[in-house]
């Protein structure tokens, strides 16, 4: 078994990468001192993964939400569901789907191997009868409701609407009270077997745990199994977005707005150091220092819960700015016309010198929590990338690789504004 | 000097404790200093918009964007505000977090500078004429005002707003934390500035320290500032009504497609009563955690429910059950949460449920001081009770309580509102 040290002088910890003969890669990150762990154990699996081939077999179509679904019945067995055995550990559970991935989950304080052994099992267990499957109707169509209830989640989720013509990124994560209808306890299996191979998995562990404790229950728990070629397929998507303007009318007082710009990314995710210099850049542009920031705050456009990420998935990426605005066309077009400025005036050398110090001192913060550091560590790996090394791309990124980042994103021109409000907002004159 | 564990604990001014917490495992450091002062309708739109003003803007850094630009300088630190409520008063929080002097890039110090920034937003305020710059404040009001339209975009922090209005009508705890659209109209940069002035001679002060650095400048710097104050602090008592007389009922009807459903009680035992592990036990057995008999019972076998879950407010004595239910479900949903504290009053409860949410609670505690904020608010709570314990000592009281106990627990507790936030169509 290859165990790999990775060490950062900077965070001034080290971690421990392990490719377990079952397939699996662990990740295991010992904080001194601490009462908890958390672990999280995730399949490159998400709700964007509807058509895929196995080992170069027939094309397959699966409903859209499957994925979730799969996720809340994988928690049930034939004895019970997880919950109830981890009621015995004192764990704290949960799981999620995002659009590129499915990821289970615990924190303890005690009880550490029982808990993961826990975790371990029913990952490997699947259980769908059409009696249990049908029984999640009902609740997975009341999540959907809730979202649908949640102008901030309508916002984000109509940009992407907006944004794409064909990538299923534009369709909602637990799909619709339609498309669940169509999952059978066939297709949660085809589903299973496809992506829940431990060569398409990764376990993460941090906190008061040691590599020795995590292999003792992996070996004992891991089932080896045989490496599958899975190829996703995804429709040819334009560069231009599907619309540049998309509104919804909600029961809301102040509007909201989401303004998304489409990247251009082709097949790979970023690398480490891009995704540092990306942070370095949007914090330039639009963090509470930023002249955009105070200058939408100076003209009254914003609050304080304006924000902006960089969201990215498979053959997708987005920069996405949002938050409470009463004038929401006004402010998406500021943010445009600073985009064209900074891309024709080049980064001020201060501005990026504050603005590395800022995200650096935010990221080594992150380090203080288990959940975090086992959470970067899962997504790092399902897009090939490094967590210290993203550290130190931070601590001795340059103004030109900046600037250069800067002449590779954000066109100001391919962008989709999306509102959701009471009544119509007015246009920007 | 008080020391629990690692606590250590002086009195600095009158009603102004410093609390040092030393913890090296953190890659921060953080202080937090928390004034708890009346809560009232005359005085709650001020004190909530004055934590914003304060981390806006100082004498040393008059405007938002040089103060952020400083604050990227010491590695992005943050100093922030918060607004908060204990029992029937309101809780200002000023906090600064920053990475520790080990991680900084060129080797040179920040944590002195940081307490010292702090001390300049608390006491040296960007204000003039006794009032706060206008800008800041006319910026801070508008955010304000945004905020409370923002309350009724979530629909389950509207419901628990209207929720709160009911149950506890009349009572200081009921007040709207952020004051009302009208009372913050109303305000201005003198009369937020005055209640500030206000606030730092009357309030209970807690300031906590938590990381590595030596905080004996830092007592110091808050030591001279505070000294300089006329001090007359305030009793921090909370209304405690024991039981419901009768039964207050509401509905409010709004275009949403997933109605909601608080239910709240009166739990007949608060803080300091000897009796609070057996109640917060009691209600986490019903619906505190993911196998609770709510989550069990009403959401999984039932399907009533997308979430169905309680909370033990032992400050004030309160448990709430709040539920996400489809409209045709909400009177069923209703019973099958009442049936299942009836159940519990007959003794239905096995050891199996008391035992794991026993676990659950224990995990809780001795988790939340492996982060640096919930270190602060866990000795924050505990210094704000008759009764100081560690993590490990609240987790002994939680597994000291009995089957019985917790039955007599349940037994007290009393039904007093039933809000209902509903769609005005008869569709789903």
């Amino acid at each position: 078994m290859n165990i790999k040290t990775v060490e950062s002088e900077i965070v001034k910890d080290k971690y421990y990468v392990i490719d377990h003969p079952s397939g699996l890669t662990i990740y295991v990150y010992p904080k001194e001192g601490y009462r908890s762990s958390y672990a999280i154990i995730g399949t490159k699996y998400g709700s964007v993964n509807t058509r895929f081939k196995v080992d170069g077999g027939e094309e397959i179509t699966v409903p859209d939400g499957i994925a979730h679904y799969l996720e809340h019945k994988l928690f049930e067995s034939e004895d019970g569901d997880a919950f109830a055995r981890y009621a015995k550990t004192g764990a704290n559970a949960n799981a999620y789907t995002s659009f590129e991935k499915t990821c289970y989950l615990f924190s303890c304080t005690d009880k550490f191997e029982e808990s993961l052994e826990i975790l371990l099992d029913f990952v490997q267990s699947p259980y769908f009868t059409a009696q249990t499957v049908a029984k999640e109707q009902g609740i997975i169509g009341q999540e959907i409701k809730m979202y649908d209830d949640s102008p901030s989640w309508r916002v984000m989720f109509n940009t992407l609407v907006g944004m794409y013509h064909k990538h299923p990124v534009r369709i909602d994560i637990a799909g619709t009270v339609e498309s669940i209808a169509e999952i059978t306890a066939e297709k949660l299996y085809e589903c299973y077997n496809s992506f829940y191979n431990l060569h398409n998995m990764a376990l993460c562990v941090a906190g008061g745990v040691t590599v020795e404790k995590v292999l003792s229950v992996a070996d004992r728990l891991l089932k080896p199994c045989e490496k599958h070629e899975i190829e996703n397929i995804f429709e040819d998507e334009p560069y231009e977005v599907a619309q540049s303007y998309v509104e919804q009318k909600f029961p809301v007082t102040i509007p909201l707005f989401y303004l998304g710009f489409k990247e251009n990314i082709g097949n790979s995710a970023a690398t480490s150091k891009q995704l540092a210099y990306t942070d370095i850049l949007l914090y330039i542009l639009a963090s509470s220092s930023s002249k955009l920031y105070n200058k939408l705050l100076g003209e009254n456009l914003i609050n304080e819960s304006f924000g902006y990420e960089y969201a990215e998935g498979p053959h997708y990426a987005a920069v996405l700015f949002g938050g409470e605005s009463r004038n929401p066309k006004r402010a998406a077009n500021i943010i445009k016309n600073a985009i064209r400025e900074m891309k024709k005036e080049g980064i001020d050398r201060e501005e990026f010198e504050l603005a590395k110090r800022a995200v650096y001192g935010n990221t080594i913060s992150e380090f203080n929590r288990n959940d975090n550091i086992a959470n970067s560590m899962i997504d790092m790996h399902f897009n090939d990338r490094e967590l210290f090394e993203y550290v130190s791309a931070i601590a001795n990124a340059g103004i030109e690789d900046i600037e250069q980042r800067l002449t590779e994103m954000i066109d100001p021109e391919n962008c989709t504004l999306s509102v959701v409000c009471g009544e119509d907002v007015p246009d920007d004159e | 000097m008080f020391i629990l564990e690692q606590l250590k604990r002086v009195q600095i001014a009158d009603g102004v404790y410093f609390n040092t917490i030393y913890d090296d495992r953190f890659k921060t450091n953080r202080i937090a200093v928390t004034m708890l002062g009346e809560l009232s309708e005359e005085t709650a739109a001020a004190n909530a918009v004055v934590p914003s003003i304060l981390t806006r803007s100082c004498k040393a850094y008059p405007t938002y964007e040089q103060l952020s630009r400083k604050l990227d300088y010491m590695y992005g630190t943050t100093i922030s505000g918060m607004n908060g409520q204990m029992g029937d008063f309101q809780a200002m929080t000023i906090f600064a977090v920053g990475i520790d002097d080990r991680y900084t890039l060129d080797g040179k110090s920040i944590s002195e500078e940081t307490a010292d920034l702090l001390c300049g937003i608390i006491f040296e305020p960007n204000a003039e004429n006794g009032e706060f710059n206008q800008e800041d404040f006319s910026q801070e009001q508008r955010q304000l005002l945004d905020a409370l339209d923002g309350q009724f975009n979530d629909k389950r922090a509207y419901s628990m707003k209207n929720f709160r209005e009911i149950m506890f009508k009349g009572e200081k705890y009921g007040i709207n934390k952020y004051g009302t659209k009208e009372t913050v109209r109303a305000l201005t940069a003198k009369k937020a500035f005055d209640a500030y002035l206000e606030m730092l001679k009357k309030a209970r002060v807690e300031i906590m320290c938590i990381g590595s650095g030596n905080t004996d400048k830092v007592c110091g710097m808050f030591k001279e500032r505070f000294g300089k104050i006329e001090r007359m602090p305030i009793e921090t008592k909370t209304l405690i009504i024991p039981r419901a007389e009768e039964i207050k009922e509401h509905t409010d009807k709004l275009d949403v497609a997933q109605s909601k459903m608080i239910l709240g009680f009166r739990a007949d035992c608060a803080d300091p009563d000897d009796k609070v592990p057996q109640t917060r036990l009691a209600c986490a057995i019903l619906g505190g955690t993911a196998h609770s008999k709510l989550f069990n019972n009403v959401r999984e076998k039932l399907s009533l429910c997308y979430y169905c879950m309680s909370a033990y407010d032992a400050v004030k004595g309160v448990i709430t059950i709040e539920s996400g239910v489809q409209k045709e479900n909400i009177e069923k949903a209703k019973n099958a949460i009442l049936n299942e504290i009836e159940e519990m009053k007959k003794g239905n409860i096995s050891d199996e449920e008391i035992e794991s949410t026993k676990m659950s609670l224990v995990n809780g505690y001795m988790s939340s001081v492996d982060s640096s904020a919930g270190t602060q608010l866990w000795y924050l709570g505990q210094m704000l009770k008759g009764k100081k314990r560690t993590p490990q000592q609240a987790a002994d009281e939680i597994n000291a309580v009995t089957k019985e106990q917790v039955i007599e627990a349940i037994g007290k507790i009393t039904l007093d509102t039933v809000y209902v936030l509903t769609g005005k169509e008869d569709e789903e």
